[in-house]
């Protein structure tokens, strides 16, 4: 796993801050919208987006 | 103040103290430490300031709007400084400068002082020492006063080098005005640049280099902070780091034939297979001129290109304790009218100028492209995951609190203070920029509880900010690695961090004298 993420690092940061930009504009409108159970998920979405951003970031 | 409003201010403070903790105890990055900083924000403002996952939602797009406004710069900046250094332009800069003075405190001066500001101008990020320290070790000075002399010297440019990044950050988080923020701004950065000036030179040859030196650093810090002074408060901001170290670099020209720096030894001849020259290499940057000017100055241009914006409404919300944030639009984008923008107009002239005239290798799109998002995608990672963090706490009053705290303790003594948290804020993100993010409304909303003027305890703020370029790890680390010194990183750091202790102490007292004196 740690091999994964050292081989891997540059790419899957990109990645994280593609996500970290993207998933915002769904929180946003899931915000307006009044959707408790689609906005929760998304917040551990993004939740998991930075736990992986501690691991590679 | 009361127990609760302790342990309350405690919970406030503890994704800061996350981040501090994780990059200075731990060494890590700005990603990993402001993501672990999010983390803890989440959990604190939840459990203890009654954010609700909608508050959560919205305060994460309000932080990717505030971080879209700088990143636009970061990238665009980046952009335009691979274009022109892959031509070979930097290179021809540098040796153009060399020709100036055979004179070593000048060198020092124009090299580290004029030409890293220039860089950071330009680009930044800790391509000033990069670039400087080797060519400062090729000129025979040491490698600890290589890495050390550019790092300490830059500082003053750091706010509105980059074009204005930090300024931008700044005026992003905190919503004041370029107009009522620059003068401040622009006056504490430019008697820092004096400060920075003496102390670089102090470090190569100590006190008689300070008085061989004093002529020079007046008369080129009289022209660049006057320059830089009159950008800003004229709205041009964004040219203010860039505008002052040219103007600078003329001021050497002049300074170099003052009687103690004359040349008296051979001057270095002119090499004949130099692909480029001087006037070429400086080419791309009277383009970035020309086309800031016109976009900044012009006003159909500037109206024409600012048509098209990036909002969007945000609804009034409460936390569960009772916190309002009041409805309104969140961070305006003009796509094509931005900074950014412009830069990347400017990066794409300069380099169909560069094509023509044959400077480039084989396929230089690609290399410039990838090479901007290497140096990219870090930056952008620190600098997203601390701008939404701040967000958080921002949104959840946590700001607000740790605000009125800090007021209670400091009070009337408090802009001695301002730019030691500036200081703080850079040494723990390597930024000006992330320092202004998680800083920049805590010290607004601390000088409006005490009653101090907003524009001077932020030009603390960024000051500090700017200072504490030359104590980042990060910017050292980068800057030793580049003269062999990778792994010794030590000397150099106790050098500049003597010396930012010290600068950063005289312009809190700048601060304070200002507030004493009752000026707003």
């Amino acid at each position: 796993m740690t091999q994964f993420f050292s081989k891997h690092g540059a790419a899957l940061r990109a990645f994280c801050l593609l996500l970290m930009m993207l998933i915002p504009f769904l929180l946003y409108f899931t915000a307006l919208s009044d959707n408790a159970l689609m906005l929760n998920a998304l917040l551990v979405l993004i939740g998991g987006v930075m736990a992986l951003t501690m691991k590679v970031g | 103040m009361t127990d609760y409003f302790l342990v309350q201010w405690i919970f406030a403070f503890s994704p800061i103290a996350v981040v501090l903790i994780l990059m200075i105890g731990f060494n890590w990055g700005g990603g990993r430490a402001g993501a672990a900083g999010w983390f803890t924000a989440v959990i604190a403002s939840m459990a203890f300031f009654g954010a609700t996952p909608k508050l959560l939602a919205l305060a994460q797009m309000k932080g990717i709007l505030l971080s879209i406004n700088v990143l636009y710069i970061i990238w665009m900046a980046l952009l335009l400084y691979h274009v022109v250094n892959e031509s070979g332009a930097i290179k021809a800069i540098g040796r153009g400068i060399e020709r100036f003075s055979q004179d070593k405190s000048i060198q020092l001066l124009i090299f580290g002082w004029v030409f890293a500001s220039f860089l950071q101008g330009v680009a930044g990020y800790g391509v000033p020492i990069a670039v400087v320290a080797p060519l400062l070790a090729a000129l025979g000075f040491n490698p600890v006063v290589a890495v050390a002399v550019p790092a300490i010297a830059h500082c003053w440019s750091v706010t509105f080098g980059s074009m204005g990044a930090s300024f931008q950050a700044l005026m992003a988080v905190t919503g004041l005005s370029a107009g009522y923020l620059a003068h401040w701004s622009a006056l504490t950065l430019g008697f820092s640049a004096f400060l920075c000036a003496f102390a670089s030179v102090h470090v190569y040859g100590g006190w008689k280099m300070v008085r061989h030196s004093g002529p020079a650093v007046l008369l080129i810090g009289t022209v660049m902070v006057v320059t830089q002074y009159a950008l800003a408060v004229s709205g041009m901001w964004t040219l203010g780091g860039f505008g002052a170290s040219l103007t600078g670099m003329g001021a050497c020209i002049l300074a170099a034939r003052l009687k103690p720096y004359r040349n008296t030894g051979p001057v270095p001849p002119v090499d004949g297979r130099d692909p480029m020259t001087f006037g070429w290499a400086l080419a791309a940057y009277g383009i970035l001129i020309a086309t800031v000017s016109l976009g900044v100055l012009v006003p159909p241009i500037k109206a024409y290109l600012g048509q098209f914006k990036l909002a969007l409404y945000f609804p009034e919300i409460k936390t569960l304790n009772g916190w309002v944030v009041p409805a309104g639009y969140g961070q305006k984008i003009k796509v094509f009218g931005h900074g950014g923008a412009l830069l990347g107009y400017a990066s794409a002239l300069a380099f169909l100028l560069y094509r023509v005239k044959g400077f480039y290798g084989s396929a230089p799109i690609r290399t410039i492209l990838n090479k901007t998002v290497k140096s990219g995608v870090p930056t952008s990672v620190g600098i997203v995951t601390m701008v939404c963090f701040a967000l958080i706490m921002d949104q959840a009053g946590m700001t607000y609190l740790l605000a009125q705290g800090v007021s209670k303790l400091f009070g009337a003594t408090y802009p001695f203070f301002a730019p030691w948290i500036g200081l703080l804020g850079a040494f723990m993100t390597g930024s000006n920029t992330n320092s202004n993010v998680v800083f920049g409304v805590l010290q607004m909303k601390t000088a409006e509880l005490a009653g101090l003027s907003a524009a001077i305890i932020l030009a603390g703020q960024t000051t500090g900010g700017a200072l504490g370029s030359m104590i980042a790890p990060a910017k050292i680390i980068v800057g030793c690695s580049t003269v062999g010194l990778g792994g010794k990183e030590a000397p150099v750091l106790r050098a500049t961090l003597k010396y930012g202790l010290i600068i950063t102490a005289l312009v809190g007292l700048f601060g304070l004298g200002a507030v004493m004196l009752g000026l707003k």
